[in-house]
């Protein structure tokens, strides 16, 4: 791993716990509420990640 | 790139060419976006290494450069650029020798704080270099 994550973590952004809780907020928040169908999301999460070839 | 209002092709107003606050247009999410955002300005990276980042990807995405900061960077402030710049290019072409050169100025939770600041800085340019109303003549 090219930055190791702090003693208890599992990545390199639980070395910033507020500022990643700040992030997973506002991901939930837009996968689980707004305007959008759940499938329409996916299926522009998925192309996305294809593009940038992410394995999540 | 900042959540600043901007002229848009969304049929919102009845002026097109009157800024627009887009990201207030949000059903849900503009707050935690807007929190998020000031999260990553307060955070441990110095102001001026984080407004080149945001500068770099704003000139790669929207193909607009603001005018050059007036000192010269220092070798941390070009070390995160170019990890700006090879992030918005190709994320998986980050080198060993890319991140090396970071971790010689920047702490691991500096980096964590650098990497989220870049992500949030390419997204809000591409949601404004897709969204915004194109200029008069340009193609």
């Amino acid at each position: 791993m090219r930055i190791e994550p702090p003693a208890g973590g599992q990545s390199v952004f639980d070395h910033q716990p507020d500022l990643f809780a700040s992030f997973n907020t506002l991901y939930g928040t837009l996968w689980t509420l707004g305007a959008l169908e759940q499938p329409v999301k996916e299926t522009a999460r998925i192309r996305n990640a294809r593009l940038v070839d992410c394995g999540l | 790139m900042t959540l600043d209002a901007f002229a848009t092709w969304l049929p919102v107003g009845p002026d097109p060419a009157e800024p627009v606050d887009v990201f207030a247009l949000l059903p849900a999410g503009e707050e935690q976006l807007r929190h998020l955002l000031r999260s990553v300005w307060n955070a441990d990276v110095d102001r001026a290494t984080l407004e080149r980042c945001r500068d770099r990807i704003d000139a790669l995405i929207t193909g607009t450069a603001r005018p050059p900061a007036r000192d010269r960077p220092t070798t941390a402030q070009r070390a995160a650029a170019d990890f700006a710049e090879q992030f918005v290019l190709d994320p998986h072409g980050c080198t060993d020798e890319q991140m090396h050169a970071l971790q010689d100025h920047f702490t691991p939770p500096q980096l964590a704080t650098l990497t989220t600041a870049i992500a949030v800085f390419d997204a809000l340019a591409r949601v404004r270099a897709v969204l915004a109303r194109p200029q008069e003549g340009s193609a």
